[in-house]
């Protein structure tokens, strides 16, 4: 571990969210004028003009890309066409509820599915472990809508004990909680097993357990931290499938987080909200991503050494 | 855990573990070429037109269930349309667009990989900071972005298919071919006056084809859950045409009402992309066991 | 082996002051310094119309880059390289695919210089595609027929694939393969140190049977001596980088003037044990390229070194009799 190692992955880290940035400006001037999809074609002259001079379209495009980035550093990118208010604003009041689904199902997802990878690990081939892989195999190749809509079948229509979408109640948060853990489960499990057979089947394990040391010490002491430095690289992957699955589940229950708004935004059209998440989004998973580099340097002492200098 | 009663279980288990996985894969495999068929003879096997709206005869149940009618084998949905038919056409083009969106995929990304390793310096160092740049958002954030700021239609949807999963294509490709330049192989038709081009179709990409290939059919499922969910958030496939994802999302507005609406699409899309998955699964196992 | 090879003495291959250095550590950092390790620090060797020009050293001494940059497989950082009065470096389009027509490279490895996907045949005929494109093809397939058996192999031979074949086979299909654009220059990089022992031979034997026939001028790559010696008219000696001896063949082996291919000499093995010689065992490792020793970069393993010898870099001089050596303590000679 040394400081030219995080340097390199801070600098990489803000490159990443400039060219992120670059890219919702590029998109959005490339998509055309943005004039007539707001004020319409019977819009006078002098309303386009005004708007025009409003939002410094008449200014050369490098002007305002300079603009642009210095507006989006202040958090000031422009108002939401439909709700009036400021888009950052708008994005920040849905986020709370974004958040609290998240961190239910990352904390179930946790227990879930390395409880699950691990134990079809140690009963590798067996049934057990044939079971746990079905149901994750059938997890992962479900895409999430799928699982939610079975879910409801399920709990709502059948069974009537949930309800099929909305918030309010605690009863509001079951299904969407539980459709992203299977979804997220089986992945982790998938990744979890295969990381621990990595590990299992490494000379150094024989060689403990040549030493006479327990099966459960094996694992404790030499399987799990080792499979544990995987298990952490797929972290910056799957919180962007978390992210996904966010957008997904709150459009099938109709939950009202970030994920919906930027469904119902992209359908409106409403640039600036879109453009917020979609910022938003990625930096929190550059950060994301950054962070797990730099733990997975004080993990595995060997990367820093591989990956950075001498 | 490793004594030799388990290690001896563990290769009888093996043995029937395999059987069990080729009749899995058959059965997989099976329902593909099904899918293929009738995405292909749609037209022919379809009952009714599938835009043909009845109100006469608006969600009807399946015949099994209590107040099915024999002429509707799924039911029919909300404006009375008959769901077998669309089901039909519906397989028709979420294979269309997705088999479409994995072949720009695999070429656009190979290509970029292939080109990455030839130029290297500058230019490699463009295509992976692109590649990087991929990796850090998630698709479908990048994807709903540009369909927000463009008008959607069906070839920007195709082509925004066509992009998903490129850069697993280039790091692959580009991997493969920088060791592939390091043999001497390559070398050698260098040394003879081959163009670039000539070196990299005739030379490389037979010799990397395989993980290519198997990297594509891992994907093709992936493609399908994106476009069927695109399209299951209304950002896809646009009415009058019809995805089993867009059928998945009007269906949901009527699950109280008429369940099978949302729940027939839902189901054969689950079928499909978990065939999809075994059968990937068996082709990677059987063209290249070092990519796990 | 008395051969009797006219060696006309136009010059066909001039290298001038050839050095290459490789980035071993790239810029991560804009504070950082770049690394390179030099290869080649100013080759200079002219090869005769003809002749069988021998390159020995142990391996890094850089043999292998001087022909790979010949070649073209890597640029040059400075230098000229000379065919038939030609300059090869900075050459673009046409013209340098008509040369890469007049020198053809066999490769160490034969099996990774083949690929593994298309039978033998084809890729013997592959050049005359490339350079001839694709009509002809039953002519094409005639000559590599025809090619294949010269180096004693059959038609059958050519529909199997590499891994099909054994190591001396595949040997002779890239030696078929190089002789089909019936190139005027051959450069043999270490032919046959990746085949049995027993293999070698046969390949040495076709090399010398080719040159027979074609009269094709042969630059020839190895560590090993005594095949250079049944090879070669003329060879340079090289040792990190340099060159540090450069004789015919009489003069090199009967008389070597540098300590180093002294001992190189020695090490020759003579299958008669009662014959007594003076052991002169090199002693120690090639020093790294990375931390090349100050002064001659052979001194550190000299057995005659001089105080001097860690100070100043020896030149290459032309002795009076044509013979080149870089050696402080043969200078000394000279002078005096």
């Amino acid at each position: 571990m040394n400081s030219a190692y995080i340097i390199r992955k801070v600098l990489r880290a803000i490159l990443t969210v400039w060219m992120v940035t670059t890219f919702v400006f590029l998109i959005l001037r490339l998509s055309g004028d943005p004039t007539v999809s707001v004020l319409g074609l019977e819009a006078s002259p002098e309303a386009v003009e005004a708007f025009r001079a409003k939002w410094g379209l008449d200014k050369p495009i490098s002007v305002q890309y300079f603009d642009f980035i210095s507006n989006a550093i202040k958090g000031d990118l422009g108002p939401s066409i439909l709700e009036g208010r400021s888009a950052l604003k708008a994005v920040l009041s849905r986020l709370p509820n974004t958040l609290i689904l998240m961190v239910i199902t990352t904390s179930l997802t946790f227990i879930v599915g390395i409880s699950l990878g691990l134990l079809a690990s140690l009963y590798h081939n067996t049934n057990k472990d044939r079971f746990i892989m079905v149901i994750a195999v059938a997890g992962y190749s479900m895409p999430t809508f799928v699982v939610g809509i079975l879910l409801v079948l399920l709990f709502s229509v059948k069974l009537g004990w949930l309800p099929s979408g909305g918030s309010g109640t605690w009863a509001h948060f079951i299904l969407p909680v539980l459709t992203m853990t299977l979804v997220e489960s089986a992945v982790f499990a998938r990744f979890t097993r295969s990381a621990m057979l990595e590990v299992l089947y490494q000379p150094y394990i024989k060689t403990a357990l040549a030493k006479g040391l327990s099966w459960w010490q094996i694992v404790r002491r030499h399987a799990l931290p080792n499979a544990s430095i995987p298990i952490v690289t797929i972290m910056g992957f799957w919180i962007g499938l978390i992210i996904a699955g966010a957008v997904i589940t709150e459009s099938i229950f109709g939950w009202p987080g970030i994920g919906r708004l930027l469904v119902y935004s992209v359908k409106h059209r409403d640039y600036n909200v879109v453009q917020v998440i979609v910022m938003f989004i990625s930096c929190s998973m550059i950060f994301t991503n950054l962070m797990v580099d730099i733990l997975y340097g004080f993990l595995d002492p060997r990367v820093s050494i591989e990956r950075g200098e001498e | 855990m490793y004594n030799n009663k388990t290690n001896g279980n563990r290769i009888m288990v093996t043995q029937k573990r395999i059987q069990g996985n080729t009749l899995l894969v058959l059965f997989a495999a099976i329902w593909i070429v099904a899918m293929l068929i009738i995405g292909t003879l749609a037209p022919v096997i379809a009952p009714y037109d599938y835009q043909q709206i009845n109100l006469n005869s608006r969600l009807i149940p399946p015949v099994w269930m209590e107040g099915g009618d024999s002429s509707y084998f799924f039911g029919t949905d909300d404006l009375g349309r008959d769901i077998l038919s669309r089901l039909f056409y519906s397989i028709r083009l979420s294979l269309l667009v997705a088999i479409l969106g994995t072949v720009i995929c695999a070429v656009l990304g190979t290509t970029l990989g292939f080109i990455a390793s030839h130029f290297r310096g500058v230019v490699d160092d463009f295509i992976m900071m692109l590649v990087d740049f991929q990796a850090s958002l998630p698709f479908m954030i990048l994807a709903l972005a540009v369909i927000a700021f463009f008008e959607n239609s069906m070839i920007l949807f195709i082509g925004i298919m066509g992009i998903y999963g490129w850069e697993r294509y280039a790091r692959f490709a580009r991997g493969l071919a920088l060791s592939a330049e390091e043999q001497g192989y390559a070398v050698a038709v260098r040394t003879f006056g081959a163009s670039p081009v000539r070196i990299y179709l005739r030379h490389i990409l037979p010799n990397v084809g395989n993980t290519l290939l198997v990297n594509m059919t891992m994907n093709f499922p992936k493609v399908i859950m994106m476009e069927t969910s695109l399209s299951f958030l209304g950002l896809g496939i646009q009415p009058p045409n019809t995805s089993l994802g867009n059928m998945v999302g009007f269906g949901r507005d009527y699950i109280l009402a008429a369940w099978w609406m949302a729940i027939i699409p839902a189901i054969t899309i689950f079928v499909t992309t978990l065939s999809m998955s075994i059968v990937g699964d068996w082709v990677r196992d059987k063209l290249d066991p070092a990519l796990k | 082996m008395d051969t009797v090879i006219d060696i006309k003495t136009e010059e066909m291959l001039k290298v001038e002051n050839l050095t290459k250095k490789f980035l071993i550590k790239k810029q991560k950092m804009p504070w950082q310094k770049k690394k390179y390790v030099h290869v080649l620090n100013g080759i200079n060797f002219t090869i005769n119309e003809g002749e069988a020009f021998g390159l020995v050293g142990e391996s890094g001494c850089g043999k292998s880059t001087t022909a790979k940059v010949i070649m073209d497989i890597y640029s040059p950082t400075t230098g000229s390289i000379k065919y038939n009065s030609t300059e090869l470096t900075g050459l673009k389009g046409k013209e340098k695919k008509a040369i890469r027509k007049d020198i053809q490279y066999v490769f160490q490895d034969p099996m990774g210089a083949l690929n593994p996907r298309i039978a033998v045949i084809e890729q013997i005929y592959e050049p005359l595609i490339i350079h001839y494109g694709r009509k002809g093809h039953k002519e094409y397939y005639k000559k590599a027929v025809d090619l294949l058996e010269s180096v004693g192999m059959k038609e059958a031979h050519g529909k199997m694939y590499p891994h099909q074949l054994s190591g001396g086979q595949r040997q002779r299909v890239v030696l078929a393969r190089a002789m089909i654009l019936e190139p005027e220059m051959l450069i043999c990089d270490e032919p046959i140190s990746a085949l049995d022992v027993s293999i070698q031979a046969q390949v040495v034997n076709l090399l010398m049977k080719i040159r027979e026939e074609k009269g094709i001028t042969l630059l020839f790559i190895s560590h090993d001596l005594s095949m250079v010696r049944h090879l070669c008219d003329r060879t340079v000696v090289m040792y990190m980088g340099n060159i540090v001896e450069f004789a015919d063949r009489e003069t090199l082996f009967n008389n070597p003037l540098h300590p180093y291919t002294k001992s190189l000499i020695n090490a020759i093995p003579i299958p008669d044990p009662r014959i007594k010689r003076e052991e002169t065992i090199l002693e120690g490792e090639i020093p790294s390229l990375l931390h090349p020793p100050s002064g001659c970069r052979f001194h550190p393993r000299c057995p005659i070194a001089m105080p001097e010898c860690s100070i100043r870099e020896p030149e290459l001089k032309i002795l009076p009799d044509g013979r080149q050596a870089a050696c402080l303590a043969l200078e000394e000679g000279v002078k005096s």
